[in-house]
C-alpha cells in the first residue's frame, strides 16, 4: 500500500511463485515482525529478510550478515529483524544463519505498484536469493530455509 | 496536584490516566483517557453494504475477526438470509480460533510479566523478554498458543491479519480436508498448553491478594450473549444482563439493544461510555468480557473447561466480582475454545460444500451481534434503496467496559497512592487494572523494554512540582 514498500511482499509472492515444488523453503509475507515468528525461525536451518528502505540508490540492492541484538524500542511493534533473531536465541537457545537482504525504495507514497527502479531490482534480487538458499537438488535436512518479507 | 501516566504501557491501542491530588497527597480523581480517534462510523457511509466485513476488520490487527463476524451478521440481515448450517460452524471457527489468540497475547504478552516478575519488578524486564529470561517454557507456551489460534485463522481465511474469508451469506470457501487435519492435529497441544497455564495461574493467586480485593472489585451488572439454557455464547444468543447477585435483569434479542443501552459522550476521550439506560448514566455501569460471560454462563458445554468453571464458581457464592479475575476468566475461555474447535471439527457437516446463501439486500436495517474476546460487539447499518450505507453505528466491546474501567483505575489509585511520592510498582498497578480488561484501542501497542512514562506533580496551582521520566 506504500509503493516501494511492497518490495519485500512483491519478492516473496515472486519466489514463492517460482520454488513451488520446495515444501523445504518457507515464504512469508508480513506487514510486521512479530515474536510468533521466533518459533518458525529457531527451526530454519537459514534465514532470510528482505526489506526495503529509504536512504541510498533507488533500486540498490543490498545484503549483510545479521547478528541478534536486544530490542531498544518500548514497543514490540518495532521489531527489526536483529531483535528477532535475540528473541529466538533467548527462547530457544539457537538460531541459524541469518541475512538481510534490502533495497532501496523511490517512493513510499501510498500506492499499490513499485516505482520502476524497484521493480527492475527484482531480478537482481532473484538470482542473489538463488545464489544464497542451498541447491535445490542437493539440498536434505530437517530444517527448513526460511524467508521473511516485511513491507 | 496532578499525576499522569502516558502512555498506559502492555495494552492493544493508545491512551492515559490521569490520577488528581489534593494538597495532602490523597487521591481525588482519576481518569483513563482514550487518545486516539478512528471514524469508522463515519469513513464506512456511501459505500456499499458488501464491503462492511472487511472495510471494518481493518478497524483493528489484534481481533479484526471479531468485526468480520459481527458485521457479516449485520449483513445477513439485511439480506434477510439463513446462512448455510456449514458456514456458521465455519464461522463459530473463526471465533474461537482468536478468542484463543487474542486471549494468549493478553494473558502472556501483556500480563504475565506482572505475575511472574512481581507487580515491583524492574520495568525494563517486565515484558515477554523478561517473561523468556525467567521461565522460557512459559513464553513458548504463550508463542505456541498464539500461533495455534492464528493458524487456524490463515488456514480458513487465507490470512492471519483481516482475512476476507466472512462474506454477508456465509463465508467465501468451504473447508478442505486437508486443513481440517492440519487443524486437528495441533489442538491436543493447545489443549496441553491452556491446562498449564490454568495450573500455574490458580498457584499465583495466593500472591496477589491485594490486588484481588482493589482491583476494580465492586457490585456491578454484567452482559453477554447467553444460549438459550444460559450456556456460554460467542457467536449466538440473546443478550442478557445480570446484577451482582446473578439476578437476570434483562433479556433481549440484539436487534433491541438501543431500548437498553445509551451512549454517553464525555471531553476527556475519544472512547464512548455505554450505560443500562434504566439506572441512567453514570449509575448504569455495566461489565462485559470473560468475566462477565463466566459469571453469566450455566455451563461451558465442553468438559475440561466445565471442570474449570465449577472451579471458579468456588470464589463465591454470589458473582465473582474483583477484575482481576477478568485473568482466570479469560483462560477458562481459551480451554472452551479449544475443545470447542475440536468438536466442531470432528462434526460431519464441517466440510460441507454450500457455504453461502445469495442475495439482494430486502432489509434497510440490520444488526450483528458476536462475543469478541474483550466483550458484546455490535454493528448496525443502515441502508438506502441501492445497498448504501446511510448509517453505522458500532458498540465497541471495550467501549461497554469505559465506566467500569475509569472506576476501577480510582478505586485502585485510592488504595496503592498515598502522598506525593509514587513507587514506579504502584504506577504499574494503576495500569494493571486496566490490563485485567484488555481494551482494544485499536492499534495494538506493547511495551517491552524501556515503555516510555512521564510522571507530573503539580502544586494546586498547576505549578509543576516534580517530574520523572522513564
Amino acid at each position: 500500500m506504500r509503493t516501494d514498500d511492497g518490495i519485500g511482499w512483491r519478492a516473496v509472492e515472486q519466489l514463492r511463485g517460482h520454488y513451488t515444488d520446495q515444501a523445504a523453503i518457507d515464504f512469508i509475507a508480513c506487514h510486521q515482525l512479530y515474536p510468533e515468528l521466533c518459533e518458525t525461525i529457531a527451526a530454519a536451518s537459514c534465514v532470510l529478510f528482505i526489506d526495503a528502505v529509504e536512504i541510498g540508490i533507488p533500486g540498490q540492492v543490498e545484503i549483510r550478515s545479521l547478528e541478534p541484538r536486544s530490542l531498544p524500542s518500548a514497543f514490540t511493534h518495532e521489531l527489526d529483524p536483529a531483535s528477532v533473531l535475540a528473541s529466538t536465541l533467548d527462547l530457544y537457545g539457537e538460531i541459524p544463519p541469518a541475512r538481510l537482504i534490502t533495497v532501496c525504495g523511490q517512493s513510499f507514497a501510498v500506492g499499490t505498484q513499485l516505482t520502476p527502479a524497484v521493480e527492475g531490482s527484482l531480478s537482481h534480487l532473484h538470482r542473489l536469493i538463488e545464489q544464497l538458499l542451498p541447491s535445490s537438488t542437493g539440498y536434505v535436512g530437517e530444517k527448513t530455509p526460511s524467508f521473511h518479507a516485511n513491507d | 496536584m496532578n499525576i499522569l501516566i502516558d502512555p498506559v504501557t502492555r495494552i492493544e491501542g493508545h491512551s492515559k490516566i490521569t490520577i488528581e491530588l489534593d494538597e495532602h497527597g490523597t487521591v481525588q480523581s482519576a481518569h483513563f483517557h482514550v487518545t486516539q480517534f478512528r471514524g469508522f462510523e463515519k469513513l464506512c457511509e456511501g459505500r456499499p453494504f458488501y464491503e462492511m466485513p472487511s472495510l471494518m476488520a481493518r478497524i483493528c490487527g489484534i481481533c479484526p475477526v471479531s468485526h468480520l463476524i459481527a458485521s457479516a451478521k449485520a449483513c445477513d440481515a439485511l439480506l434477510a438470509v439463513r446462512i448455510p448450517e456449514t458456514a456458521e460452524k465455519l464461522r463459530r471457527i473463526l471465533n474461537l480460533a482468536q478468542i484463543v489468540q487474542s486471549h494468549a497475547l493478553s494473558f502472556f504478552h501483556l500480563s504475565a510479566p506482572d505475575f511472574l516478575l512481581g507487580m515491583d519488578s524492574d520495568p525494563l524486564k517486565r515484558n515477554l523478554f523478561g517473561l523468556a529470561e525467567r521461565d522460557r517454557e512459559l513464553a513458548r507456551d504463550g508463542i505456541r498458543l498464539r500461533k495455534f489460534g492464528q493458524e487456524i485463522i490463515e488456514l480458513l481465511g487465507g490470512k492471519r491479519i483481516h482475512p476476507a474469508w466472512v462474506v454477508p451469506g456465509g463465508v467465501s470457501e468451504p473447508l478442505t480436508v486437508e486443513r481440517r487435519d492440519k487443524i486437528l492435529a495441533s489442538v491436543p497441544e493447545a489443549r496441553d498448553i491452556v491446562l498449564r497455564a490454568l495450573l500455574w495461574f490458580k498457584r499465583q493467586l495466593p500472591e496477589f491478594r491485594e490486588e484481588i480485593r482493589t482491583f476494580a472489585n465492586f457490585p456491578s451488572h454484567f452482559m453477554a450473549l447467553t444460549k438459550e439454557d444460559g450456556g456460554l455464547a460467542f457467536y449466538k444468543g440473546w443478550i442478557r444482563i445480570i446484577d451482582a447477585e446473578g439476578e437476570l435483569i434483562e433479556n433481549f434479542p440484539a436487534e433491541d439493544y438501543a431500548e437498553h443501552i445509551g451512549e454517553a459522550v464525555e471531553p476527556w476521550s475519544y472512547l464512548k461510555s455505554p450505560y443500562y439506560k434504566k439506572l441512567g448514566y453514570p449509575n448504569g455501569m455495566y461489565r462485559v468480557g470473560p468475566l462477565a460471560r463466566i459469571n453469566m454462563a450455566r455451563h461451558c458445554g465442553t468438559p475440561l473447561a466445565d471442570q474449570e468453571l465449577a472451579e471458579f464458581r468456588e470464589l463465591s457464592r454470589q458473582m465473582v466480582l474483583s477484575s482481576f479475575y477478568y485473568h482466570y476468566a479469560r483462560l477458562i475461555e481459551m480451554l472452551f475454545a479449544v475443545e470447542r474447535i475440536e468438536v466442531l471439527l470432528n462434526d460431519s457437516e464441517i466440510l460441507g460444500k454450500h457455504v453461502r446463501a445469495f442475495a439482494g439486500p430486502n432489509n434497510y436495517e440490520g444488526v450483528g451481534v458476536a462475543e469478541a474476546p474483550r466483550g458484546t460487539l455490535l454493528h448496525h447499518y443502515k441502508i438506502d434503496e441501492s445497498g448504501l450505507i446511510q448509517s453505522a453505528n458500532l458498540m465497541i466491546a471495550t467501549a461497554h467496559n469505559n465506566l467500569a474501567m475509569n472506576r476501577g483505575v480510582l478505586q485502585v489509585a485510592k488504595h496503592f497512592i498515598t502522598g506525593p511520592s509514587v513507587p514506579e510498582g504502584m504506577l504499574n498497578r494503576v495500569e494493571a487494572v486496566i490490563r485485567a480488561y484488555d481494551p482494544c484501542l485499536s492499534c495494538s501497542t506493547h511495551a517491552a523494554g524501556r515503555p516510555h512514562l512521564q510522571i507530573e506533580l503539580r502544586d494546586p496551582a498547576g505549578h509543576l512540582v516534580a517530574e520523572a521520566r522513564r
